[in-house]
């Protein structure tokens, strides 16, 4: 008999910082994945944004890019071909919140204002002053009343005192096949303005051999 | 109890760096991929609108037709009955290309390009061939590469990835840039047979197409006891 043999938990990056608003070589960021002895791998891609105004009209409408490509090499150098998995991340006005009581376990946490989420979006959350954004966790809405949200499954993570940010984004598992090196890109272009970032994590598990059993 | 793992031939190149096409009517550029023993084969194309030589502002009127065909294992037969049954065709739209030169020497690795006018560039579109760029240099032949423009800032072209050959400003004249670099999304190919890729297209005298295309081929599976 014959099994498949996969690799989990492939970290890429966590929690890399997109600045949206700085400078050029801020706006840009390049993971890659060694796929060239390996059947295949899914990747998984999480983004929590941070902004307080609308940009989405500054900059042709447009936000986020993420790409996803196969590259090729010839002479041993690695050339890009730009083509393939191209994923815009929307811009909207993003609300922060405080959150008064979110216990790791639950799928219940109170903010301290009537919440800004919508059930059935993303938000995400990190410490209030969390500069390596330790507590990147990203929930699911279910219900909202009052001030409680209610979450699709219990926290990973403690966010009792942390900050919600509305309109995250979890893109659906790609699988990508083996016998080349991948380039993911975060890119954003040109910068407008000061404030806002996207904080951006990306896993892969890889599917490496066929076991004799 | 054994491992299977698979080999990949890894960025097979069949043909020269770049191909030119189009330089008179009804110019064709055939190619053949051999598949008949390995299982399958990614396939990475692109395409430039170099222009017509000597003139800054060329008009296309005629896109590049590429069909790629499944042979027999033998070969095409008289009334190419695989390959008209196991046709993929694709039609690159004639879309006239800014160009622009280099103003600095660069080396592997940058991330930006100083040039002398951005004027026609797009950055960061919606549709990934408007922001792409091709650089290429006639006299060095060698370096011809596509890369995607994050932002354009005055005469300065950023990358959202980064250069992988030197690209020239010197006695043998700066590195030309093109926009509206093609890059087809890669194509898998089956393998059990012979394939023909055919770019197609009849163009004024003069024009030119730049094409440039390679295989990564899934060859075999090992077996390590």
């Amino acid at each position: 008999m014959i099994s498949p043999k996969y690799t989990d938990n492939i970290l890429l990056f966590k929690n890399k910082i997109v600045n949206l608003g700085g400078n050029v070589a801020g706006q840009v960021f390049n993971v890659e994945l060694d796929l060239t002895t390996k059947y295949g791998a899914v990747l998984f891609i999480q983004v929590g944004r941070e902004t307080t105004v609308d940009i989405s009209d500054e900059i042709q409408d447009e936000g986020l890019l993420i790409s996803i490509r196969r590259l090729y090499s010839y002479s041993g150098n690695k050339l890009d071909h730009p083509a393939g998995h191209f994923f815009r991340m929307r811009n909207d006005i993003v609300i922060m919140q405080n959150v008064a009581s979110g216990v790791i376990g639950n799928n219940v946490i109170a903010l301290t204002t009537l919440p800004a989420c919508l059930p059935g979006e993303y938000v995400y959350f990190r410490g209030s002053s969390d500069s390596s954004f330790t507590n990147f966790e990203i929930a699911k809405v279910l219900k909202v009343i009052g001030n409680n949200v209610t979450f699709d499954a219990p926290l990973f993570i403690n966010h009792t005192g942390d900050v919600m940010f509305t309109h995250a984004d979890v893109l659906t598992p790609l699988t990508i096949q083996g016998g080349a090196i991948w380039r993911i890109t975060f890119d954003y272009g040109a910068a407008q303005l000061p404030d806002a970032i996207a904080v951006v994590r990306c896993m892969a598990q890889t599917y490496d051999a066929d076991m004799e059993l | 109890m054994g491992t299977i793992t698979p080999i990949y031939g890894l960025n097979w190149p069949v043909d020269p760096p770049v191909t030119v096409i189009g330089q008179g009517y009804n110019t064709a550029y055939n190619s053949t991929l051999d598949l008949r023993s390995v299982f399958s084969a990614i396939v990475f194309i692109q395409v430039v609108n170099h222009g017509r030589f000597g003139d800054p502002l060329p008009i296309f009127d005629s896109g590049m037709m590429l069909r790629i065909k499944r042979h027999s294992m033998s070969g095409p037969t008289d009334i190419d009955f695989y390959g008209r049954c196991g046709e993929i065709v694709r039609y690159l739209d004639p879309v006239a290309s800014a160009t622009t030169n280099l103003s600095t020497s660069i080396s592997v690795g940058a991330t930006s390009l100083s040039c002398v006018s951005t004027e026609g560039f797009t950055p960061d579109t919606r549709f990934p061939l408007e922001s792409n760029i091709c650089l290429y240099n006639l006299y060095y032949q060698n370096n011809f590469e596509i890369l995607r423009v994050s932002s354009i800032v005055g005469n300065t072209i950023n990358l959202d990835g980064y250069t992988n050959y030197p690209h020239h400003v010197d006695g043998n004249g700066a590195d030309v840039i093109h926009a509206n670099a093609m890059c087809l999304d890669p194509i898998e190919l089956p393998g059990g047979s012979q394939w023909d890729l055919n770019f197609i297209c009849d163009t004024p005298s003069n024009n030119v197409y730049w094409i440039r295309w390679f295989a990564q081929l899934y060859r075999a599976d090992t077996y390590t006891a």
